[in-house]
């Protein structure tokens, strides 16, 4: 390495890294918009809401009480699915999948889709209570073989709802400390 | 800055190991750079683990609020555990509670770190082959029932002891049933903090152990080593009365400190008059009359001046308070002394017998536990139960506790966590957290103030109570007297009122009742009596004071209460030797230097701590650190009690100030830790003082901070010297020197736009901040870390108009971000991933 180029690398390198850290995020593409994993059981919403037509907040009972939307206890679960074995084959192999780990006594470890970044808070209950659908944030998830993330969840898209240019259109807070606190 | 041996070492051709900086800078910027990179990719895969099945009543994020009893001690305040997701988060006072009213101590509140600590037992454990091993519950009761048996059938059930932490409620009256139905005699019920002296004197003089001391009524308090602020008593509700009663500025009382050492209380005193340890009798009989004030200053090493003019003042001062305390050989005769002095017109006017504390009733003394010593060693002792107390760290260990415990046959512990007392034992049957289980506790009279469980157990421990049931059902003999299946159903029958009376108060976390509890006291066994402090040899006198958060040791592995600077020192972690500095300069002592502390029993080498508030003859320790075997924080600091003779009071307490020692310079150094900087000002204003003749006059006082305080004091105090008075500040009168402005600053508000607020903002307005389009930033058409606008919009903010102001920068940047997406293959595989489905993801703002 002559003279010349040991002044270049190190400015050079920290130059890449940094333009590379604004392109990434300026392009949006670290959201994770599209993220469908495969779950451990096949849960479906389109039996469970679009057919079945249960109320989300059946399972997800903490939605319009707390920050957090609650995940059904596995007690939850099985106190339909020890009666309902499901009709098709795919069904009956699902439930027994679930049986399963409640045979074990073990928690399904479902893989987590949405998740904003630990900066920001999103209280469930402030936007259920104003009247914003489950839908307006995780899409049409009764219509969802395998649920994915329907939106960026990036900043851009929060704050175009809090200015009020969705539809229906809302209006919130916006400034820096309505999620970041 | 290496030296050249170092650059040898490193640079040499003989380095194997040696990483050349070069190497490490390249390193360093690959691995930065691989970060980045990676950094910026999808979050890593994370699991959402439901419950198998949910507790009771339990929202996320939502917390249940359980009202309890604390029993970090034996007073029995009320607290409101917050329980969140089934996990108790945070302690406070219940403010309707009788006792404590809303307060709650640093004891109290680092409860949760008894809670969740990580050196508690996960389970019964058992001695096999000399080592503790974990077993499971089964098999050790089985244990546990069979050394009972064993007992019994050997004729031993009499010479059994089973020694409690000491507690009011029914669990003392249920603990000495069980016993009796095996044939054991009553327990002992053991508070190592407790003040025995002040107890005994307490119920000779009042008939009550703890009486009420009402500090509005008085015009003058005498505290003569009694801290009722530290821990000395029922703190939390002293330590409320006191403040109420001097927050009245018209009627508050003048408080009197007499003591070696000034603790808390003595920093709150109006003045303190340092007295020799061991002389506080002379003070006592200067103002009950009986001595001249020149006695007592020969005696106490205090000007008599002082002394007189203390004496004139307690004579003319009614009513007033006098309480004693402090741990001297002569606790027990200072105690009644003082006492007596209260018969002037004080007992039912500031000190209430009838609001006593029953916390401290039933108590058994060190005495006892040092007679049990004795008939340890001997063999005299079949089987020794152990719960919540530590008897082997907090007696002095020239008691010899520890040796005398291990020649017991069998050892039976149930405490929650490892400590001195528990590492002997040979069965481990470990209790509940005061957090998980149920029980009561009769605080004052009238009143039982409920303990629920806030929570689940965190490991696989077992109330005692529940055990004790569950031993008793396995014996024959016994199974028909404990037809409940556990301590909660016993209380219930038990209650006043029954289940339905105790679900309607269990809200409250009291009821109105009485549990009808003996009160009587335990005789005192013959006390190994300690001679006058004077008698023993030594060049300064030795002070042993319970530390005001880790008391007798109990606190020591809870951080919280090791990192909480105490209130005069401010030492964490550490153990000092605190020294007049007048003292230390003549001995060529500066802070951190270490000095040997020789006592006839052993010595010490600690740190000097330069604290101006002690008496010049004297060194102070604090108690409770130093631990062997109490978990990984408690090793923090030395334990006094080894240095301390073996000797009592003559109410059976260990007689804490009772030795000279001799203190020497040792050699070396160790750093203070400490929050403090420095103790003093330095004319800074931090803390600022005025007196209260001119804070009632509207005058502002002189700083205390200021080295002409005394001069301007002498000269009026009226006026605030010239220069002193802050820029900007209000008018005269209503501001304290050197004190900031605290005018509202415009400049300060946080520039946000009125749009932002939200339905807080004001309607009318129609400012919209940065994301007006004709903010100069540009912001509503470029928005950083953005993507989409949502497809139900019907005009995409992002895309409104082509605005002259549009970004260059931006706009020759937008092909390479969608280019950079696409190259890390984002964009392409999300759509794949989606399905049909998925969002399109085309509309990404930056890619047109």
């Amino acid at each position: 390495m002559n003279l010349r180029s040991r002044w270049l690398a190190v400015p050079g390198f920290i130059c890449i890294a940094a333009l590379a850290t604004m392109l990434s995020a300026y392009s949006g593409a670290s959201s994770s918009e599209g993220n469908s994993p495969v779950q451990p059981v096949k849960f479906r919403h389109t039996i469970h809401v679009d057919t079945l037509k249960m109320n989300c907040l059946y399972c997800h009972f903490a939605a319009n009480k707390s920050f957090d939307p609650g995940l059904p206890a596995m007690s939850t679960c099985m106190g339909c699915h020890t009666v309902v074995q499901g009709t098709t084959p795919d069904n009956k192999a699902e439930i027994q999948k679930l049986a399963e780990f409640w045979n074990k006594k073990e928690p399904v470890p479902w893989i987590r889709i949405h998740k904003l970044p630990e900066y920001v808070h999103f209280p469930h209950m402030r936007h259920i209570n104003a009247g914003v659908t489950c839908q307006t944030c995780h899409g049409q998830i009764q219509t969802m073989k395998q649920v994915y993330q329907a939106s960026s969840l990036n900043m851009g898209w929060c704050v175009n709802c809090h200015i009020g240019q969705s539809n229906p259109p809302f209006r919130a807070r916006y400034d820096c400390s309505a999620c970041h606190y | 800055m290496s030296t050249d041996q170092d650059r040898a070492a490193s640079s040499g051709p003989n380095a194997p190991n040696g990483v050349k900086r070069r190497e490490f800078l390249k390193v360093l910027g690959v691995g930065t750079a691989a970060t980045t990179m990676l950094g910026c990719t999808q979050e890593k895969v994370e699991k959402l683990i439901p419950y198998l099945i949910s507790p009771d009543q339990t929202v996320p994020g939502v917390s249940n609020y359980y009202a309890t009893t604390c029993r970090e001690c034996s007073a029995g305040c009320g607290v409101i555990a917050e329980t969140r997701d089934g996990r108790t988060i945070k302690l406070e006072g219940n403010p309707e509670h009788p006792v404590n009213r809303g307060a709650l101590c640093a004891r109290g509140q680092a409860a949760l770190q008894g809670l969740y600590n990580p050196d508690r037992y996960r389970g019964p454990m058992a001695r096999k082959n000399g080592q503790l091993q974990p077993v499971n519950w089964d098999e050790a009761l089985q244990i546990f029932a069979q050394k009972l048996g064993e007992t019994r059938s050997r004729g031993g059930a009499g010479s059994a002891v089973f020694i409690n932490q000491h507690e009011s409620g029914s669990f003392p009256g249920f603990l000495d049933a069980w016993l009796a139905a095996f044939g054991m005699p009553p327990h002992l019920s053991y508070d190592a903090g407790a003040d025995h002296a002040v107890i005994a004197a307490n119920r000779q003089t009042y008939g009550v152990a703890w009486p009420r001391l009402d500090f509005r009524a008085a015009r003058l308090v005498v505290s003569i080593g009694a801290d009722f602020l530290d821990s000395w008593g029922a703190m939390v509700p002293q330590q409320l009365d006191f403040a109420e009663a001097r927050a009245d500025h018209e009627n508050a009382p003048r408080l009197i400190y007499v003591g070696p050492r000034r603790s808390l209380t003595g920093l709150n005193a109006d003045q303190w008059i340092d007295c020799k340890p061991g002389s506080e009798m002379a003070i006592v009989q200067l103002l009950g009359g009986q001595a001249s004030a020149q006695a007592a200053a020969q005696a106490t090493g205090v000007s008599e001046t002082v002394l007189d003019a203390f004496a004139r003042e307690f004579a003319s001062s009614t009513p007033s308070i006098v309480i004693a305390g402090g741990g001297g050989a002569d606790g027990l005769e200072v105690a009644l002394a003082a006492n007596a002095l209260n018969s002037r017109g004080n007992v039912g006017t500031t000190i209430k017998p009838n609001e006593g504390y029953l916390g401290f009733d039933r108590m058994a003394s060190p005495a006892e536990l040092r007679a049990l010593a004795t008939r340890m060693i001997t063999g005299g002792v079949s089987l020794l139960m152990v719960r919540g107390a530590n008897p082997a760290f907090t007696l002095p260990k020239a008691v010899g506790f520890a040796e005398a415990m291990a020649r017991v046959p069998f050892k039976v512990s149930f405490s929650s966590y490892p400590d001195e007392s528990s590492e002997l034992a040979d069965l481990i049957l470990p209790d509940h957290h005061s957090l998980e289980q149920w029980g009561d506790a009769e605080p004052v009279r009238g009143t039982i103030s409920l303990q629920q469980p806030a929570m689940d157990p965190v490991f696989d421990t077992r109330a005692t109570s529940d055990v004790l049931i569950a031993v008793a059902k396995k014996d024959p003999a016994n199974a028909a007297r404990y037809p409940t299946a556990d301590y909660r159903s016993w209380l219930i029958g038990r209650f006043p009122g029954g289940a339905a009376a105790l679900a309607a108060a269990l809200p409250h976390g009291f009821a109105s009742g009485s549990l009808a509890e003996p009160t009587t006291p335990r005789p005192v066994p013959p006390v190994h009596a300690t001679a006058p402090i004077e008698q023993s040899s030594g060049n300064m006198y030795l002070v042993v004071y319970p530390h005001p958060f880790i008391g007798d040791g109990r606190g020591a592995n809870k951080p919280w209460l090791q990192e909480i600077p105490d209130p005069v020192t401010k030492i964490c972690w550490q153990t000092v030797a605190e020294m007049n500095p007048g003292t230390a300069e003549r001995m060529g002592l500066a802070n951190g230097d270490l000095v040997t502390v020789r006592t006839a029993a052993g010595s010490l080498t600690l740190p000097v701590l330069r604290y101006p508030g002690i008496q010049r003859d004297t060194v102070a320790i604090a108690t409770g650190r130093g631990h062997t075997h109490a978990g990984r924080y408690a090793k923090a600091g030395l334990n006094p009690l080894e240095i301390l003779p073996d000797g009592e009071d003559r109410a059976g307490g260990v007689a804490f100030v009772s030795t000279k020692a001799n203190v020497t310079k040792a050699g070396g150094y160790a750093h203070i830790v400490t929050t403090e900087g420095s103790a003093r000002q330095h004319g800074r204003g931090i803390g600022q003082a005025i007196a209260i003749a001119d804070l009632r006059a509207g005058r502002p006082g002189y700083d205390s901070g200021n080295a002409n305080a005394a001069e301007i004091a002498q000269a009026g105090g009226t006026e605030t010297p010239a220069g002193e008075r802050p820029e900007g500040a209000a008018q005269h009168g209503e501001e304290m020197p050197g004190d900031a402005s605290h005018a509202f600053l415009p400049g300060m508000r946080s520039p946000v736009a009125n749009d932002a607020q939200g339905e807080q903002g004001n309607p009318l307005s129609n400012d919209k901040g940065m994301y007006d389009p004709k903010h100069w930033s540009g912001m509503a058409k470029r928005r950083w870390a953005m993507t989409a606008t949502p497809r139900t919009t019907s005009r995409p903010l992002a895309r409104t108009g082509k605005s002259a102001r549009s970004c260059p920068i931006e706009q020759a940047l937008a092909p390479i971000c969608c280019e950079v997406a696409r190259w890390r293959g984002f964009v392409s595989s999300a759509t794949t991933r989606a399905g049909k489905t998925a969002a399109p993801i085309s509309t990404r703002a930056s890619c047109r």
